[in-house]
């Protein structure tokens, strides 16, 4: 039967192309998320070896094993090793961090001792001298070439020590290294400082990650492993750690790996789908293939050939495929991996990246490849084995072929599809995201196993409406349904990727809703920037004279630390602004908590709700305050008076008022101070400083937004982060939620793409099927555009329908999925993305009318002639 | 050699120095190697001759399914030769009818819309009155809304005489239309055919090799090797199985 087999493929070879397509890609991705897991293991291992490349052994803690007390590798245990014979030099694995401040810029740097030893030295001079001194530095050559940095150069150097004292001094760059590739260094600038400078950083008591050590010649390693763990035990080490900087490696390379296979993990769930799909695919041709055949199998079994033969020549025939088509997978898979890893490899950030292909990747994808098909070819073989001998002499009917469901699968996808749903309703109504997505499952299976019932049916109804549209628009609404089997498998490919893409696509967008909704509730206002004085600066970040931290008690911070009414009109000129309001604290209420004032119609304007201004006599305060009155009293004055209370939503904005409220308080003097003090009542007071609330120009995107934040702080010359706000959290999650949209609908794009495939391979069967049928249709006056066009409806039905349905599946799952996972901690409001929704629809059925394009010009090539003749 | 029917002066369907060659070079085939003809309207004629001998190729071509290499054809006054696809797919829907040998109809389709298939495709509205008479004579008023899987090969066929003809066509083709039927079926079309003839007028060509078949037509043209070799008025199945004995068939 191989021979056999081996000839159907022959002769076959062009109906197998799409299936061959199908199954390589759907190989090629499970193969490619084994190759991103090992490649990532291999490139982080060459990346941790490269810490330690030049150490001959290293010391350092067993983290695996209890300790009662905190043990350091520190100075004395250093020299402890340094003291073992055998041993000719010990430097220890350390960094500590630090801000560069160049002339244009301040970067975020990794701070690390210039070893003394040369081969122990983690970074190494590419040119000008090493660091010396307490003013001398070395930068990494990528950074210094980013960053514009030259040897001769003086740069700001801030840090700070463990004993909290500040770093900040100004250094020559003497020398470029190489830029390392450890993790301990990171991505950031790679600062080498003289061993002196360093002790600075980590002070008196500096805590090692390691310390490298080199052999002197000819040293006993093994001794020596024995003596420096031994010299460790003796200064207060219980539990060291010596070993090979091989062994090293690979054992802090397993700590690090456990974040990455749960990535693996996700994205093998992405196969499954790709797989999933395929096997559809993969199953339809074969179905496809075998009932084309029935008369050659038919008279294989006159002929003498055993059922079990001819089960055995189109599992044959399967077998071959699958083998054939996952190597070619498997080959793609290495194909774009390596493409994506040499690619990586030029970003400066992770130039280590290897391509590592595992012997798992092949291996599973050859396998998984092969079976998948061999399973999906299943119940084609078997019906290939029930085709009578008779069938053989019997005229071919193919105009009623009848798909009749099997109870059992009707009776499964049933218990499943109510099952799952009110699982899945369950979870949406408990806020349970666990049982959400597993009935959320249970009832999309069996949505799938029902899928005959259904999707025929409706791509019928659908192809009602267009009936009227003429002759060829009938026959293609006929042709749709003509087998139902193998339209329901053609649409179910399709049904699942694009319910699991909308599911995505409403899920993403109903969080992003709930969850502005949310910090709407919340912050009162899109942007809140704080004085600088409030985290002990001045504008530009100078550190506010005379304080080490929060300004000191009983001062005022001078207006170089305090937003006024000039830091408001700056404000007000920056691009996307549209009002500004300066708040200044005017009272305290008996807690000690700060009441800040602006006037009525500024806060109007920036308030999100303008109807949350409060009235005279009244001060809106949070969700929290459950007092009606607030008794409070102007700033520096004891005489008290007494406000209404005004709830706003938030659970932690601050208390304010009107101007005019503010200035009927009793005792109430502009310009009163807030100093870090503790009332009589023992509650505890911060200094409190003026506050800008902003609100942003409407209709800003989240990277807009984004770009407002910083331009804001770069105009009132303060750090990033002491501008916050509703507006700058909802553009941060907006632009989270909407990456991983991107990456998910980018996975579940390949479920699609050979989904699509497989509407192709249908039609194109479908035409090769019909020949004759077309033929006849020609002679009796169908043009050629035509039947294009019959065709391209008969893949558009299919294809749009699957999509309709889809769509309306995925969002009832979005729905009910952002209910389970957000609704505990947010009020869900129901927002969909028509306009993502679309365009799923809109891309399934241009891809259908592109689809159709091969097979259709196929059928419209041949002459009425040729098709006549086909037997 | 040109044979010329006398009974009448309109023309259906003429041909001449019609050629079609298959292939090129050493193995070229010269399936019709210069066939001048003309069918009368209101004539019924069928074409005979040795298998190979051309018969389909001469019926495609006239028919405008194929092109032929060189020559002229000529339906309803009309070059067909100089028609491009569509202007020949609209001659085939308006202007001829076809019954082959086997696979006339589209399976999803009923007997009924298989028959107005034509007139639908062209858009056109059919003529009620026409459409009952000619379904009651082909005796197919209780099958209109049967499948064609649902049909005997007899309906079967007797549902695309029906369709050929309700377009009332200039000429319609057959190609061996009673070659899949048993002999009193086959009988039954072909009276059809021949009274379709004389009670409408309807001109017909039919490719045939069967001289029962033959003996229904006005006239016998005989073909050998791509060309018209002779004729037969008035045939009877003896006069046909004689002609042919002495193709050489
Ligand atoms: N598509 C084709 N390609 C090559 N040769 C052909 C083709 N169709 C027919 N022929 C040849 O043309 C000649 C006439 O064929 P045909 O018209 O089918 O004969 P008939 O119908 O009389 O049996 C034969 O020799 C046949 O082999
Ligand atoms: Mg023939």
């Amino acid at each position: 039967m191989l021979k056999l087999a081996l000839a159907n493929i022959r002769t076959y070879s062009r109906r197998l192309i799409a299936v061959t397509l199908a199954v390589m890609i759907g190989t090629a991705f499970l193969s490619a998320t084994l190759m991103v897991n090992s490649s990532a293991t291999a490139s982080l291992e060459r990346s941790i070896g490269e810490a330690y490349q030049h150490a001959d052994l290293v010391a350092g803690i067993d983290t695996d094993q209890p300790t009662t007390d905190v043990e350091v590798l520190g100075v004395k245990q250093l020299e402890a090793v340094a003291a073992v014979p055998g041993v000719a030099a010990v430097e220890p694995q350390t960094t500590s961090g630090a801000r560069i401040a160049t002339g244009t810029g301040d970067y975020n740097a990794v701070v690390h001792p210039y070893a003394a030893d040369a081969q122990l030295r983690t970074t190494t001079l590419v040119s000008g001298t090493a660091p010396t001194g307490g003013s001398q530095v070395t930068v990494d050559e990528k950074h210094a070439e980013q960053y514009g940095l030259n040897t001769g150069d003086t740069v700001g150097v801030t840090g700070s020590a463990p004993d909290g004292s500040a770093l900040d001094y100004t250094a020559t760059i003497t020398g470029i290294t190489t830029s390392s590739n450890s993790p301990f260094l990171g991505s950031n600038l790679q600062v080498a400082v003289s061993g002196d400078r360093y002790a600075f950083f980590v002070g008196s008591a500096p805590d090692y990650q390691s310390l490298m050590i080199r052999l002197d010649d000819g040293a006993d390693a093994a001794a020596v492993t024995t003596a420096a763990a031994d010299a460790l035990k003796a200064h207060g080490i219980s539990h060291p750690s010596v070993m090979t900087a091989q062994e090293r490696t690979v054992t802090e390379l397993a700590s690090f790996t456990g974040g990455q296979d749960q990535f693996t993990v996700i994205l093998l769930v992405f196969a499954l789908i790709a797989l999933v799909v395929t096997g559809l695919v993969v199953m339809n041709t074969f179905a496809v293939l075998v009932a084309q055949r029935t008369r050659e199998l038919a008279l294989l079994r006159t002929l003498g050939a055993m059922r079990a033969q001819l089960r055995r020549s189109v599992l044959v025939e399967a077998l071959v495929i699958g083998v054939v088509s996952s190597a070619l997978g498997v080959l793609l898979a290495i194909g774009v991996m390596a493409g994506l890893v040499g690619y990586v490899s030029t970003l400066p950030e992770a130039s280590f990246a290897v391509l590592a292909v595992s012997p798992i990747s092949v291996i599973a994808g050859l396998a998984v490849g092969t079976i998948m098909t061999l399973i999906a070819a299943w119940a084609p073989a078997r019906r290939a084995m029930s085709v009578a001998p008779l069938a053989a002499l019997r005229p071919a009917d193919d105009a009623s072929v009848h798909n009749r469901i099997g109870k059992l699968r009707l009776v499964f996808g049933v218990l499943l599809a109510l099952g799952g749903g009110a699982l899945l309703a369950f979870g949406a109504v408990s806020h349970n995201l666990l049982v959400g997505f597993f009935g959320g499952l249970l009832s999309f299976i069996g949505i799938l196993m029902l899928a005959s019932l259904f999707l025929p049916g409706t791509v019928r109804a659908v192809g009602r409406l267009f009936s009227g549209s003429g002759v060829p628009a009938k026959l293609a609404s006929l042709n749709a349904v003509r087998n139902p089997g193998r339209t329901t498998a053609t649409a179910t490919a399709l049904l699942i990727g694009v319910t699991l893409v909308s599911m995505m696509m409403v899920g993403a967008q109903t969080t992003k809703q709930s969850f502005g909704a949310e910090l709407g509730r919340n912050y009162l206002v899109d942007f809140t920037v704080d004085s600088p004085a409030a985290f002990g600066e001045t504008f530009g970040g100078a550190p506010l004279p005379g304080s080490s931290g929060e300004a000191g008690s009983g001062t005022t911070a001078p207006d170089s630390a305090q937003l006024g009414d000039s830091q408001a009109k700056t404000a007000s000129t920056v691009d996307g602004v549209s009002a500004v309001a300066l708040l200044t604290p005017v009272a305290q209420d008996q807690k000690g908590d700060v009441l800040y004032a602006a006037d009525a119609d500024v806060l109007a304007k920036v308030l999100n709700d303008p109807a949350l201004v409060p009235a005279d006599g009244e001060v809106l305060a949070g969700q929290s305050e459950e007092a009606k009155q607030l008794k409070v009293h102007a700033l520096e004055s004891t005489d008290s008076s007494t406000l209404k209370v005004k709830r706003s939503q938030s659970d932690f904005s601050m208390a304010i008022m009107t101007t005019a409220t503010a200035k009927q308080l009793a005792g109430y003097a502009p310009g009163g101070s807030v100093a870090e003090t503790t009332t009589e009542d023992g509650s505890y007071s911060m200094a409190a400083y003026p506050v800008l609330w902003i609100k942003a120009a409407p209709g800003l995107d989240s990277g807009q937004l984004q770009d407002l934040g910083r331009s804001l702080a770069s105009e009132l010359r303060v750090p990033d982060y002491q501008v916050t706000g509703g507006a700058m959290e909802k553009a941060l999650f907006t632009q989270v939620i909407d990456t991983l949209l991107l990456v998910v609908s980018g996975l579940l794009a390949v479920a699609v793409f050979i989904a699509l495939i497989g509407v192709a391979n249908t039609l194109s069967l479908s035409v090769l099927e019909r020949t004759r049928e077309s033929a006849l249709l020609r002679a009796l006056g169908l043009t050629r555009g035509q039947l294009r066009g019959m065709l391209a409806l008969e893949a558009v039905l299919i294809a749009g329908v699957a999509a309709l349905l889809g769509i309306v599946l995925g969002t009832t799952y979005g729905v009910l999925g952002a209910q389970s996972a957000v609704g505990s901690f947010a009020t869900v409001t129901l927002s969909l993305p028509w306009g993502q929704l679309l365009l799923v629809l809109g891309v399934s059925v241009l891809a259908a009318l592109a689809a159709s394009i091969v097979p259709a010009r196929r059928a419209a090539r041949l002459s009425p002639v040729e098709g006549l003749a086909t037997e | 050699m040109t044979i010329t029917n006398t009974h009448s002066t309109t023309q259906a369907v003429s041909a001449r120095g019609l050629t079609k060659v298959y292939g090129a070079g050493p193995t070229a085939v010269h399936a019709l190697a210069g066939v001048d003809v003309s069918f009368e309207t209101g004539r019924f004629t069928a074409i005979m001759g040795p298998s190979g001998s051309g018969k389909s190729t001469l019926m495609h071509c006239l028919a405008g399914l194929d092109s032929a290499t060189s020559g002229s054809i000529t339906i309803a006054g009309q070059d067909i030769t100089q028609l491009n696809d569509n202007e020949l797919t609209r001659l085939r829907r308006d202007a001829i009818g076809f019954v082959f040998q086997s696979f006339n109809l589209v399976p999803t389709l009923t007997a009924e819309q298989n028959i107005l298939l034509p007139l639908q495709l062209a858009g056109k509205k059919h003529d009620a009155g026409w459409l009952a008479q000619v379904v009651s004579t082909l005796g197919l008023g209780d099958r209109l809304a049967h499948k064609p899987h649902e049909l005997s090969g007899g309906q079967q066929q007797r549902v695309a005489v029906a369709r050929a003809l309700l377009t009332r066509p200039a000429v319609v083709f057959g190609d061996e239309p009673t070659g899949n039927l048993d002999t009193r079926t086959g009988a039954e079309v072909l009276s059809l055919l021949r009274s379709s003839v004389r009670e409408m007028g309807q001109t017909i060509i039919m490719v045939t090799h069967d001289p029962v078949a033959a003996s229904y037509a006005d006239e016998v043209l005989l073909m050998r090797d791509g060309e018209l070799v002779g004729n037969l008025s008035d045939p009877t199945p003896e006069a046909v199985t004689a002609a042919l004995a002495s193709l050489g068939a």
